[in-house]
């Protein structure tokens, strides 16, 4: 009977998107409620942490350096596109826009960003198996984002943030030309 | 077999539910914007207790309007419902709670705008063939700032008393506590009273 297969797989995909969509709906609340150990869970189990380390352990400690300088946080999730690998049932990408801000000092900045995840289905429950943050800008609320030079005002960036949109775009360099952070007066 | 189609079918009712609940903030955004009573009055369950207009539908649509008049009254609410987390109980899927974070921007009836950043937490229940909101909106500020200004160094909003200021999230929050306890002795980051 292939109906109810189709079924099944169909049903299968949509709990994968439904899955995948809480994963960066928890991992923004998580962070900024700063429960890194739920946040480290949400990740494969033999993550690899940007530092070199591995493990969810270490992951949550280089969380915890990294968010050390900065006090409240805010972390609004927007649209998230989800790609399901054709070949593979248990691996997924995904891209997701994201609004941040981080309490730094005397000054409340405002990164504009998207995620670059890639997701794993383990144990049956699905997890990051990687997360990139690729910020537009990071700017104090008050600035015009092209004061900052390089777009990025940060002393110390958040853990995992790099100012690279949108020049890291090969179709945006092939529509514009140059980087996006040098200075377009005449 | 009916195993099967039972477990799928199941499943199907779970899948329904989260897109039916993921619907909820979108749908109170529209209903503030729009300043429709009766539309807000629908998201809810039917005997949802407002702070001091009484129960019920009716209920809610007189806690919007109550907003909508005054100077400091609601007249543009544009509200950019984030990230939505979303747990149907196990032991009784007609309930549910959430959690979901929010941008506002508010134009106050004297023409003075305000921001304000957000986490509601929901309660959800299946009622009358549909997912509602069951009872009022949990609605914390992480803090609300008048246009142009910042957060920094904000006194406490008392909200709902202030619409600015800062508010009781992340500081409530048990997690949060065990973040700050564990750091080194810096400046606190809580709001001082002023």
């Amino acid at each position: 009977m292939n109906e109810p297969h189709d079924l099944v797989e169909r049903v299968d995909r949509l709990e994968a998107c439904e899955a995948i969509r809480q994963l960066a709906a928890r991992h923004a609340l998580l962070l900024d409620a700063r429960d890194l150990t739920g946040l480290a869970e949400l990740y494969v189990p033999d993550v690899q942490v940007p530092d070199g380390t591995v493990g969810r352990a270490a992951l949550a400690a280089w969380f915890r350096d990294g968010l050390q300088p900065f006090g409240v946080t805010f972390h609004l999730v927007g649209g998230h596109v989800i790609d399901l690998d054709a070949t593979d049932p248990d691996r997924a990408t995904g891209s997701v826009s994201s609004r941040q801000e981080y309490e730094d000092g005397d000054r409340w900045m405002v990164v504009a960003a998207i995620e670059e995840d890639a997701y794993q289905r383990v144990e049956g429950r699905w997890r990051f198996a990687s997360r990139t943050t690729h910020a537009f800008y990071g700017a104090d609320l008050r600035e015009h984002p092209l004061q900052a030079e390089d777009r990025w005002s940060f002393d110390e960036p958040p853990p995992g943030l790099t100012r690279d949109l949108p020049d890291r775009w090969p179709t945006w360099r092939a529509a514009w030309g140059g980087p996006a952070a040098e200075p377009r007066r005449a | 077999m009916p195993d099967d189609a039972d477990d799928l079918r199941a499943r199907v009712a779970r899948l329904e539910a989260g897109a039916e609940i993921a619907q909820l903030p979108a749908r109170y955004a529209r209903a503030y914007a729009t300043m429709d009573g009766p539309a807000l009055g629908e998201l809810y369950a039917h005997d949802t207790a407002t702070e001091s207009q009484g129960r019920g539908r009716e209920a809610i649509a007189q806690r919007l309007a109550d907003t909508g008049h005054g100077p400091a009254g609601l007249r543009t609410t544009i509200l950019h419902p984030g990230g939505h987390v979303i747990e149907v109980d196990a032991d009784d899927p007609t309930t549910a709670s959430g959690h979901v974070h929010s941008r506002a921007e508010v134009e106050r009836g004297d023409g003075t705008w305000y921001y304000q950043a957000i986490h509601y937490g929901d309660r959800y229940v299946f009622e009358e063939g549909r997912w509602r909101f069951h009872g009022v909106r949990d609605h914390e500020l992480f803090y609300g700032v008048e246009h142009g200004g910042a957060p920094n160094r904000l006194p406490d909003a008392h909200w709902p008393e202030r619409s600015v200021g800062r508010g009781s999230v992340p500081h409530r929050w048990s997690s949060w506590h065990a973040w700050t306890d564990g750091l080194p002795h810096r400046e606190q980051t809580q709001p001082k009273e002023q």
